[in-house]
């Protein structure tokens, strides 16, 4: 009995090798890091939307809030999540 | 218990050395309602003008793990994407938070030829944009506004430092202790047009 657990401990142990893995581990690190690296410029890209989109949109209601406002407004928001 | 409370002391700490990051928009520039904002854009202030396509400036920080230049790469490669845009990479100018990188890009809109310049700087793993745009054709006439803008932003741990005079400094520091919150607020918003409105925000915010 002992000795089929361990052969089936080292069938298990031996299939596991990343020798017998599809992707190596150097290519899922790649591959992520290429995933996360086409993620990299979103900033930028939302910064020139705003810039674009914005000035359109001004023009509606919600445009020109006093800073008095958006402070008010920053606080009641932290005060919200702090409650939460 | 010992080791929350070490933790609890990290997190502290690293709250109250929280970098701010701010830059003195043009004068009398109107603040735009943050609800419109993409979701990595922090503020947005628009000019006053009557041209259709209005003059803006917008801050935006990402989270990033690369290089200045491997960013500016990055953004480069998004824009080259569209072959209407034309990138341009204009090279090092210096700012009061240090070296950054300026690019431009033209590109189309519904609305017609824009032009956006970025700002891009890179510390502690983010990545602050500053965006200034215009139509292409009204875009010199911001020039000297948005390069003013552009130099002045600032990278800094301590907002009050930040102002140049010492007894300004000082008396700021006792009032935050001995008015109340509108006062106070009246106070900033009266005392300190200088530093800009992003940076009377961000005190506030505090």
């Amino acid at each position: 009995m002992k000795k089929c657990i361990a052969i089936v401990l080292c069938f298990f142990i031996a299939s596991s090798n990343a020798a017998f893995a599809n992707e190596s581990i150097s290519d899922h690190a790649e591959n992520t890091d290429a995933l996360y690296r086409e993620s990299t410029g979103n900033g930028a890209i939302d910064g020139a939307f705003t810039a674009t989109s914005a000035s359109m949109i001004g023009w509606g209601v919600g445009l020109a809030l006093g800073i008095g406002i958006l402070a008010a407004l920053l606080h009641q928001s932290k005060g919200s999540s702090a409650h939460n | 218990m010992r080791i929350i409370n070490f933790l609890f002391l990290i997190f502290l700490c690293g709250s109250l050395n929280a970098a701010d990051v701010f830059f003195i928009p043009p004068k009398d520039w109107l603040l735009v309602d943050p609800k419109i904002l993409s979701s990595h854009v922090k503020i947005c202030f628009m000019g006053n003008a009557k041209e259709d396509f209005r003059p803006s400036m917008n801050l935006a920080i990402e989270e990033v793990n690369v290089s200045l230049n491997e960013y500016v790469a990055a953004v480069k490669k998004i824009y080259g994407s569209n072959r209407d845009n034309r990138f341009r990479d204009l090279g090092k100018i210096q700012t009061n938070a240090g070296e950054a990188r300026m690019t431009s890009v033209d590109l189309q809109t519904q609305w017609g030829a824009a032009r956006l310049m970025q700002l891009i700087f890179v510390k502690e793993s983010k990545v602050y944009i500053l965006t200034a745009g215009a139509s292409k054709e009204d875009f010199s006439n911001y020039a000297k506004e948005f390069d003013k803008a552009f130099r002045s932003l600032t990278y800094t741990t301590d907002l009050v430092s930040c102002i140049p005079e010492q007894s300004r400094r000082e008396t700021l520091e006792k009032k935050r202790i001995t008015l109340n919150s509108e006062d106070f607020q009246k106070y900033i918003l009266e005392e300190f047009k200088d530093m800009g409105a992003y940076w009377q925000i961000l005190v506030l915010d505090r």
